[in-house]
């Protein structure tokens, strides 16, 4: 329907609204039936459409939907550039109900691991809560908790968990669930085995009866971690076991999957199986082939092996791809850097260097 | 030339060992946001 429409046509306000309300069905649409793909130019017209007409309450709308469109394609950055866009607007319009939008930013925050972001704007939230719902303000509390965790104030994060518990009597097992492993996992950073165990108990007792296999993998592989500590290498084994059973039945759009192939792959590299390491890293990346913190393992586990040819078959791969923000960390530049001057590669050590040097890494 | 070499490497070697201590990953359950949760949406 947009294609019919000359942009340079619309003079009056009223026009450009109902344009704007036709992109915002459009949009709706497309989330709903998960159809993402959308050209630069639909974004680009609408984009000057919006900034030459001043209707707040749609801009608040449209930029709050094309957050969410950018967030279901996985573009983090525009995702967070539209939601703040939307909050923007928000703040001009003094509408009542901005505590979704702030949680969205927030969200989006600890996906880009912004932590400290995420709870500079969930407190935002705060002078809001005679306006929010009480299931509500658990999801606020459980992301503080969760943003509290990864910077490992452990004290605060459980703090906000049992904030969260407190708002969530009227809460389904779904989210509940999430808040006692997260609680647990609080648990293990503060030594607490004790309430660890008892609390992931809780979680597989409400996982009895559901088919949720990749939650029950994530919680069996926390568990492994109590025994790590206490080097309970039984232990270990049986609740890996545990896990591996399990694998088959999980859904590869599983948000955990590629983190169960991470913690398999540490676990065997803890167990000194390198073929299980390997292979479990390597389905990891598959999952995620850019991303940095996985290919740091399994160029820090070549590297330990003296697994000189993975190293280099993998360092060709990061060199000759884009994933050249992976050598942005110097640690992993370091790593390929010392690989070709332990096998007298100096030409390319040399080349490696220049374009360091200059820039380009 | 080759010694240079090996020398520097056995540097950088050092140096990424030492920080890549066997450390658990752990892990955290996702981030709460329902994307079907927009605040305008179906007013």
């Amino acid at each position: 329907m947009l294609k019919k429409i000359d942009f340079l046509e619309i003079e009056k306000k009223e026009d450009a609204e109902r344009v704007v309300d036709i992109y915002i069905s459009e949009l709706k649409k497309r989330i709903n039936l998960d159809s993402f793909n959308i050209e630069d130019k639909y974004i680009n017209d609408l984009e000057k459409l919006l900034m030459e007409w001043k209707f707040y309450d749609k801009k608040v709308i449209i930029y709050e939907l094309l957050g969410d469109l950018y967030s279901e394609i996985g573009d983090t950055n525009k995702e967070y550039t539209y939601y703040l866009k939307s909050l923007e607007n928000h703040f001009i319009t003094n509408r009542n109900d901005s505590y979704i939008i702030i949680n969205k930013i927030t969200v989006s925050c600890i996906k880009t691991e912004k932590y400290n972001e995420a709870i500079t704007f969930s407190n935002l939230i705060i002078p809001l809560s005679k306006d929010i719902p009480k299931e509500y303000k658990a999801k606020i509390h459980y992301n503080r908790a969760l943003s509290y965790k990864k910077l490992e104030e452990y004290k605060k994060a459980l703090k906000e968990i049992n904030l969260a518990e407190s708002y969530a009597y009227e809460t389904d097992y779904v989210e509940m669930k999430k808040f006692l492993m997260l609680k647990a996992n609080c648990y293990i950073k503060l030594h607490r085995y004790f309430d660890a165990l008892e609390t992931y108990r809780q979680v597989l007792w409400i996982l009895e009866y559901m088919n949720n296999y990749d939650e029950k993998c994530a919680i069996y592989l926390n568990m492994v971690d109590i025994y790590k500590d206490k080097d309970d290498k039984e232990k270990i084994l049986e609740y890996v076991n545990k896990v591996v059973i399990l694998l088959p039945n999980i859904s590869k759009e599983s948000y955990y999957l590629k983190y169960i192939y991470l913690e398999l792959g540490n676990i065997y590299r803890y167990l000194k199986n390198n073929n299980l390491t390997e292979k479990y890293y390597k389905k990891a990346l598959e999952i995620s082939p850019k991303d940095v913190n996985i290919i740091s393992k399994l160029l820090d586990f070549y590297y330990e092996e003296n697994n000189y040819k993975g190293a280099f078959t993998l360092s060709e791969d990061i060199l000759n791809s884009k994933k050249k923000e992976v050598l942005n960390e110097n640690r992993n530049f370091n790593k390929i850097l010392s690989l070709y001057l332990e096998n007298d590669y100096i030409k390319e050590a040399k080349d490696l260097l220049n374009k360091k040097l200059k820039g380009e890494y | 030339m080759k010694k240079i070499g090996k020398f520097l490497s056995m540097i950088l070697v050092i140096g990424f060992l030492s920080i890549s201590i066997f450390t658990p990953l752990q892990i955290d359950p996702p981030p709460l946001k329902n994307i079907l949760e927009h605040s305008i949406i179906d007013q």
